[in-house]
């Protein structure tokens, strides 16, 4: 009869605890609505992979090796970087940049709110070797496939703490941004009004577009190739107009398929004794330290132009650079009513939001071809 | 985990050339992009 509790002898008071975080996470997803395609599969993932000798994970038993699906799925998918670089084409079908094509300067935004990466870079450098400190700032880019992708091509050994953060705080942007950008803001900046005038983008254009920037992106980091191609790629598939049905397929069942795979997958990589350490909570703390700089140099950015520019921005929207698409560009937009129910800056912010997407996949690339 | 703060100092210049990186990419995309739109200009 011992085999109806020996395995629960075996338990440990770690793995309880990876039970509890995967209970919050799945609270998280339920509960409060945030990131539920992610967090629910991860915050499951993280019981099934911390129950005594699971069988959901690789591991050796009584010395003899026992192959776990999870960990499979990991090797086909996320060790090769397959799932992340097949949900970028989900997003790139998703992606609509037809306010950043009607106000292409909206795309420097994008480049001044990747400052947190870079920053949290240094940061890190000082607790962690190069190679993980790089793959921990890239938390900054609010994209969870380049976090994974950077992670992976870096040989980080954080991968499911990088993920983790990467994703929870992607979710929590409604309560991360508003506090730094009131505190870099005047009431009056904030409720600066910034006409929108929309201009007729051709076909042509917009079918060029993601071609170009692959190029540009190509030339200047080639790293960057796999992640803004495949991201292009899916955008191509949208704006071509003769493959509707390949875009519907990737903005819709392929994206959910792959978003349902990845989030299980990852959590494959939160057994207890690889997650519960101090350097966990150090990679949570950087992964906040570089969202919280993201968003400031995106609103710094938006007032130091301010000085020069006769026709003034609303630097709440230099904010919306983080990516995180489309949340950020919508909290920018609430935050504006809140202060003046006329003022509105969805378009602005969103032409700002996808430039932070394209922005955040260069600065991924730049990472990997600084210090691959 | 060791503590080194020279590092910061250190790896100060990638935090340089990465913002230059992005903001030259980025400026090149926008350019092309005007480019474009006055060259392929929507006919009313």
């Amino acid at each position: 009869m011992s085999f109806l509790y020996e395995n629960l002898f075996a338990l440990t008071w770690q793995q309880v605890t990876m039970w509890v975080i995967g209970g919050i996470l799945i609270y998280l997803a339920i509960e409060k609505d945030m990131e539920p395609s992610l967090l629910l599969p991860i915050g499951f993932g993280a019981i099934l992979a911390n129950l005594p000798f699971s069988g959901a994970v690789s591991q050796y038993i009584n010395g003899v090796f026992q192959e776990g699906p999870l960990s499979t799925l990991y090797d086909a998918g996320i060790a090769n970087e397959l799932f992340p670089l097949l949900l970028f084409i989900g997003i790139g079908a998703m992606c609509d940049f037809g306010p950043l094509l009607s106000n292409p300067t909206l795309m420097m935004f994008g480049a001044a709110a990747q400052f947190g990466i870079f920053f949290t870079f240094c940061i890190a450098s000082m607790f962690f070797p190069v190679n993980d400190a790089a793959s921990i700032a890239t938390i900054g880019a609010a994209d969870g496939p380049t976090a994974i992708v950077v992670a992976q091509k870096l040989h980080s050994t954080y991968l499911s703490p990088i993920m983790v953060a990467a994703y929870s705080y992607m979710a929590l942007v409604p309560i991360i941004q508003p506090p730094v950008i009131k505190l870099l803001t005047t009431r009056k900046e904030r409720l600066i009004r910034m006409d929108y005038e929309p201009k007729d983008v051709s076909r042509v254009t917009r079918i060029l577009f993601p071609i170009i920037i692959t190029v540009i992106a190509g030339l200047i980091s080639p790293a960057s190739v796999s992640l803004v191609g495949f991201l292009m790629f899916g955008n191509l598939l949208k704006e071509c107009g003769v493959l509707n049905g390949l875009s519907d397929t990737a903005q819709g069942a392929m994206a959910n398929m792959i978003t349902l795979l990845l989030g299980i997958t990852v959590a494959s990589q939160m057994q207890a004794e690889h997650f519960l350490q101090v350097d966990t909570l150090m990679i949570l703390g950087l992964g906040l330290f570089a969202f919280v700089f993201d968003t400031a140099g995106g609103v710094l950015f938006a007032k130091f132009l301010n000085i020069f520019l006769k026709k003034k921005v609303n630097p709440m929207i230099g904010a919306a650079g983080i990516s995180a698409f489309p949340m950020s560009g919508r909290i920018i937009h609430k935050m504006g009513l809140e202060e003046d129910n006329q003022n509105f800056l969805l378009m602005h912010s969103m032409g700002v939001n996808v430039s932070g997407q394209i922005a955040s996949v260069i600065a991924g690339g730049l990472i990997m071809s600084f210090f691959m | 985990m060791n503590f080194t703060p020279l590092n910061f100092v250190l790896n100060l210049p990638y935090l340089l050339k990465g913002e230059l990186g992005l903001f030259t990419a980025l400026g090149l995309i926008a350019l092309s992009t005007i480019v474009l739109s006055i060259i392929f200009e929507e006919k009313k």
